[in-house]
């Protein structure tokens, strides 16, 4: 498919992105191999003997530092999609795209591909990693589905968003934040006072925190995958990406 | 066939803001092949108008068919010709890569050559300037094969390099075209255009260059091929040794001698250029000029906008003038060759003129004359046989008025003091 020739360019085009990112990755790294240093011998890096060199400072800077590389992939791909859509529209690179015999749908979803599955190979690289130098051993697979999840759930919300604004990776952010604080709520039950059509429509709007947390709890206890979390984290990323796709195709270029 | 009609483009429809009326009620018929020019003051509407040919903005009301089909659908199947105004690419983009992957979109359907195969008009006729809003007559466009003339042909080869339809690279270094060639040069050249109609021979053929148009059809397009038609294009442009360039380091002319270059990545029976000729050197121009040349000999239709009114008047058929959204005038404009009346000035009286033009009219002093004739070719006889008696012929303008004074007459601007030749 020709929709396949630009992405080379399009890559090419987020250098700056990625060297932000590789940076970022390096300071994640670079905290984990500090962290080992710190914590003496042994396989895995022990937090007590942390607050015992560093006090409460130290140990929660890399309390901190654990929970942002967590978050890692839904960084990755705020960097990278960010403008997705929006950007091409907004400096008329996609006209002179658009002018040519090819479908609006089929170029800016390989891109949306493309970008997609290189923020879950950079995520997929960095989190092994970490993990492997903090707890000395690998996680196992639910490492990338949890990657995945992420990927999937962000990048769908910021190509939808992304047909609609320029500011799509800040407005994602912000319903991500939304969605934390509204998942926090409706699980100690703060929000039953709402009616229930309108709670569980403002859960189906926001990003599916809830079975992203419950994908998490998997990968930090070792349990198995919880592929409904799964599939329900899919569905909602689909759904964004087609309506964003839709709204596209519609819109003036 | 492109057609508007009853177009209307409102911006900041929505509450709170401004509303702007950028089109009101514009309808107009452009025919297949035929070079239409939009002109118009800043805010006119003119992009919005291109905009909307091409399908990339929604027209508040009103349709838009090219072909019969929604422009939407027109570039999806066949895709279009399209520079934009201050045309520009991100800034990381190598221009060949970017280039490359251009020329790949084109896929299959670069086969769609314009109307060279399947031309339906009659040989050496020009497209019909249809019109509802055409006032006055409709001119007899671009009738340089009917008026083609051997003698007129040699009498024009050293004008015929400044022609539009002439070759730029045959310019002599620091030679300038614009503005400087005469109409007979003009009408020659149109003549030796007329050599080169579709009918009778390939785009891009004419010029010499390697475009190699007829290599392209009917084959998907590879990344072999399409690095080949990026280089092609480059090369055309002048653009060769900034290849490996990235688009952000271009200067402005440069970048838009690429957004030339990537119009004429495949041949498309549509092109729509917003101001081509923004930014660009003399030797630039000349290679816009050859373009639209080519793009005209191939049938294309051509829409193009532009504050640029000697270039319009050397290269459109018709010239639409936008005024606060609404088409204020549309104008047939006449070619070089089928003008009418000339001016004529000797280096010395000569009993001749008035034999061989009946109807001359003296100006001002002995040696200045107007005379009518039927056309350049009519001319050209006239002017050879009063050569030959012995005449010295310093110069030969055309009385007929050029597009900008009537543009400024139809915008009740006032004229400029001095004319220039048309």
């Amino acid at each position: 498919m020709s929709a396949f020739a630009m992405i080379p360019l399009t890559l090419r085009a987020l250098r700056q992105r990625f060297l932000l990112l590789f940076a970022f990755a390096g300071a994640f790294l670079l905290a984990a191999f500090s962290a080992r240093a710190l914590s003496g011998a042994g396989d895995h890096v022990e937090l007590d003997r942390i607050f015992e060199l560093g006090g409460p400072t130290l140990g929660a800077a890399y309390i901190v530092i654990g929970w942002l590389v967590g978050r890692f992939p839904l960084l990755v791909t705020l960097v990278l999609l960010a403008g997705v859509f929006s950007h091409d529209r907004h400096t008329g690179t996609a006209r002179i795209l658009l002018a040519r015999p090819v479908s609006p749908v089929a170029l800016h979803g390989v891109r949306f591909l493309a970008l997609t599955f290189t923020a879950f190979l950079l995520a997929a690289l960095l989190l092994p990693l970490f993990d492997f130098v903090m707890l000395g051993r690998w996680a196992g697979p639910a490492t990338f589905v949890l990657i995945a999840a992420n990927v999937i759930a962000y990048g769908g919300l910021i190509a939808l968003l992304s047909s609609l604004t320029r500011a799509d990776a800040w407005i994602a952010l912000l319903l991500t934040i939304l969605a934390i604080t509204w998942n926090a709520l409706r699980t100690v039950g703060m929000l039953d006072a709402l009616p229930p059509g309108g709670r569980q429509f403002v859960t189906l709007i926001l990003p599916p925190h809830g079975s992203l947390l419950a994908l998490e709890a998997a990968f930090g206890n070792l349990e198995p995958i919880p592929w409904n979390a799964f599939t329900d984290v899919c569905i909602y990323g689909a759904s964004m990406l087609a309506l964003g796709l839709f709204l596209f195709h519609r819109s003036e270029h | 066939m492109i057609e508007f009609r009853g177009i209307g483009k409102r911006y900041g429809d929505r509450p709170g803001r401004r509303r702007i009326d950028a089109l009101q009620d514009v309808s107009l018929r452009i025919e297949r092949g035929e070079t239409v020019a939009v002109l118009g003051p800043n805010g006119a509407g003119k992009s919005t108008l291109l905009g909307i040919a091409l399908g990339f903005l929604h027209p508040s009301a009103g349709t838009v068919s090219i072909d019969g089909m929604s422009p939407r659908r027109y570039r999806r199947k066949r895709g279009a010709a399209w520079l934009p105004e201050r045309f520009t690419l991100p800034a990381a983009w190598p221009v060949l890569e970017a280039l490359t992957a251009l020329a790949r979109l084109e896929g299959p359907s670069a086969a769609l050559t314009p109307r060279a195969a399947s031309d339906t008009r009659e040989p050496g006729t020009e497209p019909r300037a249809s019109a509802e809003h055409t006032r006055g007559s409709v001119a007899a466009v671009g009738q340089a094969a009917d008026t083609r003339s051997r003698e007129a042909d040699e009498r024009g080869n050293a004008a015929d390099a400044r022609d539009p339809r002439a070759d730029p690279r045959e310019l002599a270094p620091g030679e300038q075209a614009p503005g400087e060639q005469t109409p007979a040069g003009r009408a020659a050249g149109e003549q030796a255009a007329g050599e080169h109609a579709p009918s009778e021979r390939a785009a891009g053929e004419h010029t010499g260059r390697s475009y190699p148009r007829e290599r392209w059809p009917h084959a998907r397009v590879g990344g072999a091929d399409a690095r080949e038609r990026a280089r092609a294009a480059l090369e055309r442009f002048g653009l060769a040794a900034h290849a490996g360039r990235a688009i952000g380091s271009l200067s402005r002319g440069l970048l838009q001698r690429v957004g030339l270059a990537q119009t004429m990545l495949a041949a498309h029976a549509v092109a729509v250029l917003d101001e081509p000729t923004e930014g660009l050197d003399p030797a630039g121009r000349l290679l816009f000029r050859e373009m639209a040349a080519e793009l005209r000999a191939a049938g294309t239709t051509l829409i193009v906008a532009s504050h640029d009114l000697p270039e319009l008047d050397r290269i459109a058929d018709r010239a639409i003038l936008l005024h606060a959204g609404r088409v204020r005038e549309v104008f047939a404009l006449e070619a070089p060759a089928a003008r009418m009346s000339w001016i004529l000035r000797l280096a010395a009286p000569h009993p001749s003129l008035t034999q061989l033009f009946p109807d001359a009219r003296r100006l001002d002093v002995d040696t200045h004359w107007s005379v009518t004739c039927d056309n350049a070719r009519d001319l050209s006889h006239r002017l050879a046989a009063l050569v030959a008696a012995g005449a010295i012929i310093v110069e030969v303008i055309s009385s007929a008025p050029t597009l900008e004074e009537r543009v400024r007459e139809a915008l009740g601007a006032p004229q400029s003091s001095g004319r220039k030749d048309a």
